[in-house]
């Protein structure tokens, strides 16, 4: 596949493209099945939803959450939060500080295809792994213990998917963005884990936004968090109608836009900076 | 004496590498102020809605959230710095100088490397204690309760980690099962009474999250039974006598890379 790839075949350069990301998608599956211990273990250690969950119920059982509190919509919110998160997460910034750090960023850099490709076709693979790990296992809990009141539409289900996918998206740019830093400062995990600690709060992962204030939910429908995981659960989970959420997805794929803009923008100035080593 | 000895080398080496990087401290500091106050704010969105869940006040919880960052502290700055460069040494091969140190191998590859500055966290979360069951109200008996179970919590948590670092003597390639355990202990920083039935059993016996955090806290202020108490003590010498045997087990897995 990679054979075909000879830089300068204009006309077909889409299709180029697209093989040699199909190829680098199959490296990626083929690692991921190779370790799929590791990756079994990474989907296990997701445990905050489901400790959430059990405490948010607690607390509604105790009458915290006001008269309104079904158990079910709970249910369904944090179990959709677990698969949504494994299914639009990835941690590429981490690979990419690694790569830095022992230099084989220049070999990747000599691939015929954009660095931005190369990393995605690989994470996209690992998420597809991920996902068929861990959500069929979520699936039968949700039928079991919540399952009422999810949405019928095929619309619906049609934008939870591209919703997803957008936040998967936003967050690798994201991750790009940040962990293309380090080829400034040698070290950006810092910042992607202060970035971390605040998403878990304001993104609707551990505390729906729904329970949030009025007027400090007004000001987290602007900022990028929710649009990394919670735009897809509270429109899978029936907490946001489809009708309602026209104005919430334009903005998501605002948000991808912009973050691929920075990520490109970091890209350019660090290559330049990391050629200038002699890579 | 020299266990001692060889802690005391290995602590200065990692001061005296801290120190070159002490613009760091600063950042370090801010960093984890930062963290205290993400972590926080789960607690207060559950306690601004009603004062009491199961029994558990505020302050309770706000103390155990504080027992749960020095543990964390603790694990940052002693236990994952030393286990996780076992991991490495294993893979490499490089474990055999450590072996062929003049101490005990468990204790060799456990103390053999800090990260001072995280301990800023002990700080931390020791004002969160006082911050959630304040000084005056603390009793002589509360208080050694509560430094005995803090002190078994770490043993606990410290026993899990070397269990996990054990497997990956025999599964090479499960490096990533300490963050197994660095995850599921988060959970620990939510009182007990998360947890019902099933998961109550899981988490007191099994992957004791509760006998770390909750017990502390229940202890200083005087609010465990004596059932509770009895196994607070058994408890950590149990997982340390079992975590030092599958060590030994493990150790002979390892080949060396020479």
């Amino acid at each position: 596949m990679l054979n075909q790839a000879i830089p300068g075949d204009q006309p077909s350069s889409w299709s180029r493209i697209l093989g040699v990301a199909a190829a680098f998608f199959r490296v990626g599956l083929r690692s991921a099945i190779a370790y799929r211990g590791e990756a079994l273990v990474w989907v296990l250690a997701t445990t905050m939803p489901f400790v959430m969950l059990l405490l948010w119920l607690e607390v509604g059982r105790q009458g915290g959450l006001g008269n309104g509190f079904v158990e079910s919509h709970y249910v369904n919110y944090f179990l959709i939060a677990f698969c949504i998160r494994q299914m639009a997460g990835t941690w590429v910034a981490w690979k990419i500080n690694l790569e830095v750090k022992s230099g084989q960023l220049s070999l990747r850099l000599l691939r015929p295809v954009h660095l931005f490709v190369s990393f995605a076709s690989e994470e996209f693979a690992m998420m597809n792994f991920r996902s068929l790990v861990s959500v069929p296992p979520a699936m039968v809990l949700l039928l079991w213990f919540g399952g009422e009141g999810l949405p019928r539409s095929p619309w619906t289900w049609l934008a939870v998917a591209t919703s997803t996918l957008a936040a998967w998206l936003i967050t690798f740019f994201l991750n790009m963005m940040i962990g293309l830093l380090s080829l400034f400062t040698a070290q950006s995990l810092k910042v992607m884990e202060l970035w971390i600690a605040v998403f878990f709060v304001l993104s609707g992962y551990l505390i729906p936004l729904t329970l949030f204030p009025p007027s400090v939910r007004s000001v987290l429908e602007f900022l990028p968090f929710r649009y990394q995981v919670g735009l897809p659960i509270e429109l899978a989970s029936g907490a946001l109608p489809l009708e309602k959420a026209w104005s919430a997805l334009s903005l998501q794929w605002m948000y991808v836009a912009v973050f691929a803009l920075m990520a490109q923008v970091v890209y350019r100035q660090g290559v330049k900076r990391f050629e200038a080593y002699g890579g | 004496v020299t266990a001692f000895r060889y802690a005391k080398a290995s602590l200065r080496v990692s001061m005296q590498t801290a120190w070159v990087y002490r613009a760091d401290l600063l950042l370090e500091v801010l960093v984890e102020l930062f963290y205290v106050g993400t972590a926080l704010a789960p607690l207060f969105a559950v306690f601004h809605r009603m004062d009491e869940v199961s029994g558990w006040k505020v302050g309770d919880a706000v103390a155990v959230a504080g027992v749960f960052t020095m543990l964390q502290g603790f694990m940052e700055a002693i236990i994952s710095p030393s286990l996780l460069q076992v991991i490495e040494q294993v893979q490499k091969g490089t474990f055999d100088f450590v072996m062929l140190r003049p101490v005990d191998a468990q204790l060799g590859a456990s103390l053999s490397r800090f990260s001072p500055f995280k301990l800023v966290n002990l700080v931390a979360g020791a004002a969160m204690v006082l911050y959630g069951v304040p000084f005056r109200t603390w009793t002589i008996a509360g208080a050694i309760v509560f430094f005995v179970f803090l002190l078994g919590g770490a043993f606990i948590l410290y026993s899990l980690w070397l269990m996990a670092v054990s497997c990956t003597f025999v599964f090479g390639r499960l490096e990533n099962l300490p963050y197994f355990i660095v995850a599921w202990f988060d959970a620990a920083r939510w009182p007990r009474f998360v947890y019902r039935g099933v998961l109550k059993i899981l988490f007191t016996f099994i992957f004791p999250l509760a006998i770390m955090t909750s017990y502390p806290v229940l202890g200083l202020r005087g609010m465990l039974l004596p059932s509770e108490l009895a196994l607070g003590i058994v408890w950590p010498m149990v997982f340390l006598g079992l975590a030092r045997m599958v060590w030994l087990r493990a150790l002979r897995h390892y080949t060396s890379g020479s």
